[in-house]
């Protein structure tokens, strides 16, 4: 009977050294950085918040006036209201004919807007309506045409929470020729109100 | 079944396009989010804003009618050219066709500006003045605002219109130019009148006016002057109520003395004005006027007027006992302004009637007492305040 041995190659024999040292040299390297551990955790909420403008109680833009003249004016108040958690940086105003006539159109003798403001609400009589404030007044636009695109609008609180009373008067300039008589025009006014520049928090 | 091979150029092109929109995507997210913020939008309104039909003004006019009973026998002294009737202007110069000779009226301005006019036309009446070889009486006109010609209408050879003989004859042209207050307001007509007789005969003229509509009223314009140019040689002759100028009525009589009279008068109708539903802020007349001569002795020419509603008494404005004014004058004119707040409507404002009592005060002629004198009015204008909503 013929007695076989198997003998390992070399091979064989280098991969199972460098086995060997890899996994000693990783023991190695545990035993090496080992140290004491603990953690904590923290949460915090981040809410954004709202910037809403709206108006009233007091909105007489609404109440158009017949029949007026060269030099008639009229006054007609509106309360802006600064709802939401988010100051305002600013307000324009953007006014527009839906039925247009050189009422509007004319620019120099056409109807002129003006608008005040009053640190308290307006006292109002009529109509036709007049206002008198019991507080402090500001000029919140200077008189110009009537119908205009992003017009800024100054002095108002812009605060979070409170409200401007403001009064706005219409003027038909003493300069309007018969050119403009017979006429009749319907205006919409839009109040834009973007939020403050941003801010550490 | 095998699908043929895509063309390679068919595929690309939808992923290069793909791309290229991508980007665009891309680009307006980045800006969009660059600008974003919070903002909020407020309207208020709508709110309709319409003027008055007739902005406020005041309109003045002078009357065309004016009655003189100076005598206590009222004679007509009314403006020729302003009605159909007996009173005439004659032409101061006979005159053929072809001579580019001119009678020419401009017309008041008693309308409110702004208005559209519809139905314009010119009103001339006229007739050849007669005698031996006259003929008819023809004209054609050109209509003239703000010293342009706006129209013409007819010719020499063509003419608007002819009377015959002596027989005095309205023909009213329409003159559709003419769409606006703002040109019916001051408008000049300028009429080419001849006469067609073997011999050329003068031409008297009846009437010259305009008339028409605006969206509130039918008007008729009268003149507040003429010229004359019949002769080459223009002759302007402004109505005699109608201005401060040199052209003045005279009473035909001597003012009653010491004390007014009412059957003493002169008297001026207004044409009829004020649009329809206008609302009579305030009416004045103006007369400017002196004495005929110096009164002399310490008396004065005085006098006090009445308003009416047509033949219906309004208000008397001074007395024989508290007079307007008076002045010892016969040269330099007065000028009074008298508030007449009684007149307050429409209807009394289109019916107005005044009547003026003159007097001498105290009593005038004979010896030692001023001289008797007559009124000279040199302009009698009534001014009407109004608007309509």
């Amino acid at each position: 009977m013929r007695l076989t041995t198997t003998t390992p190659s070399v091979s064989a024999k280098l991969i199972a050294s460098i086995a060997v040292l890899g996994v000693a040299a990783a023991i190695a390297g545990l035993g090496t950085f080992a140290t004491f551990t603990s953690s904590t955790s923290a949460s915090h909420t981040i809410a954004s918040g709202t910037l809403s403008l709206t108006s009233g109680p007091t909105n007489r833009l609404g109440t158009g006036a017949t029949a007026i003249a060269a030099g008639d004016t009229m006054q007609r108040a509106i309360d802006l209201n600064y709802a939401g958690s988010v100051d305002f940086g600013s307000v324009t105003l953007t006014t527009s004919a839906s039925a247009s006539s050189a009422l509007d159109t004319d620019a120099i003798d056409g109807l002129h807007l003006a608008i005040d403001k009053c640190s308290v609400a307006w006292t109002e009589s009529g109509p036709p309506y007049t206002y008198t404030c019991g507080g402090t007044t500001s000029s919140v636009l200077a008189s110009r045409a009537l119908i205009g695109s992003n017009l800024a609008l100054s002095n108002l609180t812009l605060t979070a929470g409170t409200t401007d009373h403001l009064r706005v008067t219409v003027t038909l300039p003493s300069t309007a020729g018969n050119t403009l008589q017979n006429l009749s025009s319907t205006v919409g006014y839009t109040f834009t109100g973007v939020q403050r520049a941003g801010a550490s928090q | 079944m095998p699908r043929p091979p895509a063309d390679p150029g068919s595929v690309r092109r939808p992923i290069r396009w793909g791309t290229v929109a991508g980007s665009a995507l891309a680009s307006f997210v980045v800006v969009s989010a660059a600008f974003a913020g919070l903002s909020s939008l407020a309207s208020a309104g709508p709110q309709t804003i319409a003027s008055k039909r007739i902005f406020p003004g005041a309109r003045t006019l002078a009357p065309q009618d004016f009655r003189d009973a100076s005598s206590a026998i009222e004679s007509n002294k009314s403006d020729p050219y302003s009605y159909a009737d007996a009173i005439v202007a004659t032409t101061s110069t006979a005159i053929a066709s072809g001579t580019n000779r001119y009678l020419e009226v401009t017309l008041s301005s008693a309308r409110a500006g702004g208005l559209s006019v519809s139905g314009a036309q010119f009103n001339l009446r006229l007739a050849s003045s007669g005698g031996a070889q006259a003929g008819n009486a023809c004209f054609w006109f050109d209509v003239r605002s703000g010293g342009s010609v706006i129209g013409t209408h007819g010719s020499y050879a063509s003419a608007t219109g002819c009377s015959t003989g002596t027989t005095q004859t309205t023909f009213s042209t329409a003159i559709p130019e003419v769409t606006s207050t703002d040109q019916a307001n001051g408008l000049v007509i300028r009429a080419y009148v001849w006469e067609t007789g073997t011999k050329t005969k003068t031409v008297d003229v009846d009437l010259a006016t305009l008339s028409g509509s605006t969206p509130y009223i039918a008007f008729t314009a009268y003149e507040t002057q003429s010229v004359d140019d019949t002769s080459g040689a223009p002759a302007t002759t402004p109505w005699q109520l109608g201005t401060v100028d040199a052209t003045a009525y005279t009473a035909t009589t001597n003012a009653p003395s010491a004390t007014p009279s009412t059957t003493r008068y002169l008297k001026a109708t207004l044409e009829p004005s004020v649009p329809a539903g206008a609302v009579v802020t305030a009416v004045t007349v103006t007369n400017v006027w002196h004495a005929s001569a110096a009164v002399t002795s310490g008396g004065t020419l005085c006098y006090y007027l009445e308003t009416f509603n047509g033949a219906t008494s309004l208000a008397t404005h001074g007395s024989g006992a508290s007079p307007v004014a008076c002045t010892a004058s016969g040269t330099v004119f007065a000028t009074d302004t008298i508030s007449l707040p009684e007149v307050n409507d429409v209807t009394k404002s289109n019916n107005l009637v005044i009547k003026l009592y003159y007097w001498v005060s105290p009593l005038c002629g004979g010896g030692g007492n001023p001289v008797c004198v007559k009124s000279v009015t040199d302009q009698l204008r009534v001014s009407y305040s109004y608007y309509l909503d």
